[in-house]
């Protein structure tokens, strides 16, 4: 641990040299200290809404809360604007980028979702007819990459697939919902989808579909599986807004806008059902850093994270810790002098007042993606409101805070 | 297309473990006469968890909700302000969710601000702003 010691005397070095400059920077003397370094940040937008990586994890794709795809290339250190892909008339809510066959699907306000494929340097939008007549809220592709599941304010859900014959994308809908979906996520066995709706339901159901997936596969809910009826239905207490299957497909974690995370097992039916009261606000998105480390993002502007002990699960820290914030901010004697002219220029401001949040995301964190494939996330990215886009290391965060060890 | 059911939606959330007006009547009678006793003889600390149990949400009825609400309320007046933290920190999640959702039920009242103010600060802080959302968002009402 010494080589902390030493970041850590560099860091205080390098603020007086670069709390002048504008934050946009704070990237720059966290070149030097890359491999200790426990979370990236980088200003992409104004705000962003939703993310996705590509399959090697060079480039990203945001959705700036407007209606263009904004594709980021990592270069060095920093991210380059290398496309944008305009073709929604409304707000694009979500984005899924298939990491092996290099596609990407949006879906957006506009009722319509487009799938891209990457030809000659240029992503070909192909429209899919989703036949909803209200937004779209999130897409999500199935693990083979060979149907996706648009969650809408139609009360259904549409899977689509890739239609041979007719070279067209055919859509299927799940309906049973009694108000908007707002989220959905795939089961590693390419057929079961659990849904997360604003009646106050999370449900799984069955989106296999014959021209598409072989067999059916063998799942605890029996073996007659029928397309888009409900093979289980769970209460929450608010609108669900985050659900996740955790990587073996036997717990399902979803989040409620009452601040509450349930994680139901579902390895055996009835499933057993736990609820964790936040402390804070709602929790917006899930990832399953393992089968049993959860990360929870939202309103809080903080991740969260939760590990279960023999089954039992338990909020166990922030991540974003006091000490990291702080010298990711860079504050200093300088840089107050600086924000106090600032504010009094723009705002009118007589007196520095600090509106700044103490965490590094300044508002909602709206998306959290894993980077790493494997049985443990290592690292995940995390992208807000507030337009930032963080890149979070697990095993430095690891080191430096015992109790953020993932199990 | 998607069925059009642009109409309001009654959306039904399952209650589980309702019971009937005639036993929330009779608890919320057995709470009015012990939480009385032990108001009388000065143990509103004792008072105050049996007055947090087993709220009547599940009624329709709001005149049993009421009913429990005065009882809550006059443990949490009688209790001194210098002892609130004290009997904060020894009350459990969800005694604290119940008790900020009486604490808003008695603010929304009016009248017995000052103590409830102080209250409110004290479970907030040890339960946080999710204690809040809960009472917020829970259509279980006390």
């Amino acid at each position: 641990f010494f080589c902390f010691l030493v970041a850590d005397t560099i860091f205080s070095s390098f603020e007086a040299v670069v709390s002048t400059q504008s934050t946009g920077t704070t990237t720059l003397f966290i070149i030097l200290l890359l491999t200790m370094s426990t979370s990236e940040i980088d200003h992409l937008a104004n705000c962003i809404t939703t993310h996705a990586w590509n399959g090697d994890r060079s480039k990203v794709a945001i959705s700036p809360n407007s209606n263009e795809v904004m594709i980021y290339t990592k270069k060095g250190n920093t991210f380059e604007l290398e496309q944008i892909l305009q073709e929604h008339d409304q707000v694009i809510t979500s984005i899924d980028w298939a990491p092996k066959t290099n596609r990407i699907v949006t879906a957006s306000q506009d009722r319509n979702a487009f799938v891209w494929n990457y030809e000659k340097n240029e992503w070909k939008p192909t429209l899919v007819i989703l036949r909803i007549n209200r937004a779209a809220t999130y897409v999500k592709w199935s693990p083979l990459e060979n149907k996706f599941a648009v969650a809408s304010g139609a009360k259904c859900v549409s899977v689509c697939y890739f239609e041979e014959d007719s070279n067209w994308w055919i859509s299927k809908h799940i309906k049973k919902h009694k108000s908007t979906v707002l989220k959905v996520d795939w089961h590693p066995n390419n057929c079961l989808l659990v849904t997360g709706s604003s009646d106050f339901k999370c449900r799984v159901f069955s989106a296999h579909i014959k021209v598409v997936d072989k067999e059916l596969p063998r799942t605890v809910f029996g073996d007659k599986l029928v397309f888009g009826e409900p093979l289980l239905e769970m209460n929450a207490s608010g609108w669900v807004h985050g659900v996740k299957w955790s990587p073996s497909g036997n717990l399902i974690a979803f989040a409620s806008h009452d601040s509450s995370l349930c994680i139901a097992n579902v390895s055996n039916l009835p499933p057993t059902i736990q609820k964790v009261n936040l402390r804070g606000l709602p929790i917006r998105d899930l990832l399953f850093l393992s089968e049993n480390s959860l990360v929870g993002v939202g309103e809080d502007c903080n991740p969260l994270l939760f590990q279960s002990e023999g089954g039992n699960w338990a909020f166990v820290s922030e991540i974003d810790k006091k000490s990291e914030q702080a010298a990711a901010s860079g504050d200093s004697a300088a840089g107050n002098a600086r924000k106090l002219f600032a504010s009094k220029v723009t705002l009118g401001a007589e007196s520095v007042t600090d509106t700044k949040l103490e965490t590094q995301h300044q508002n909602c964190i709206t998306s959290i993606r894993a980077l790493t494939a494997g049985a443990v996330v290592s690292d995940f990215s995390t992208v807000g409101l507030d337009g930032n886009l963080i890149v979070w290391h697990t095993k430095a965060l690891e080191a430096k805070f015992k109790e953020l060890k993932i199990k | 297309m998607a069925d059009d059911d642009d109409g309001p939606v009654e959306l039904e959330v399952q209650e589980v473990g309702g019971k009937t007006d005639a036993v929330y009547q009779s608890e919320v009678q057995q709470r009015q006469s012990e939480v009385t006793k032990l108001l009388n003889a000065g143990k509103a600390l004792d008072a105050l968890p049996i007055a947090l149990n087993d709220p009547p949400t599940h009624t329709k009825n709001q005149e049993i909700k009421d009913q429990n609400s005065v009882i809550v309320i006059s443990v949490l007046t009688a209790i001194k302000e210098a002892q609130v933290d004290q009997v904060v920190a020894n009350l459990n999640d969800e005694q604290l969710d119940v008790l900020m959702k009486y604490i808003y039920k008695g603010l929304s009242n009016g009248e017995t601000s000052t103590p409830l103010f102080k209250w409110h600060e004290s479970v907030l802080k040890k339960a946080g702003l999710g204690s809040i959302v809960r009472v917020m968002t829970d259509r279980k009402t006390v």
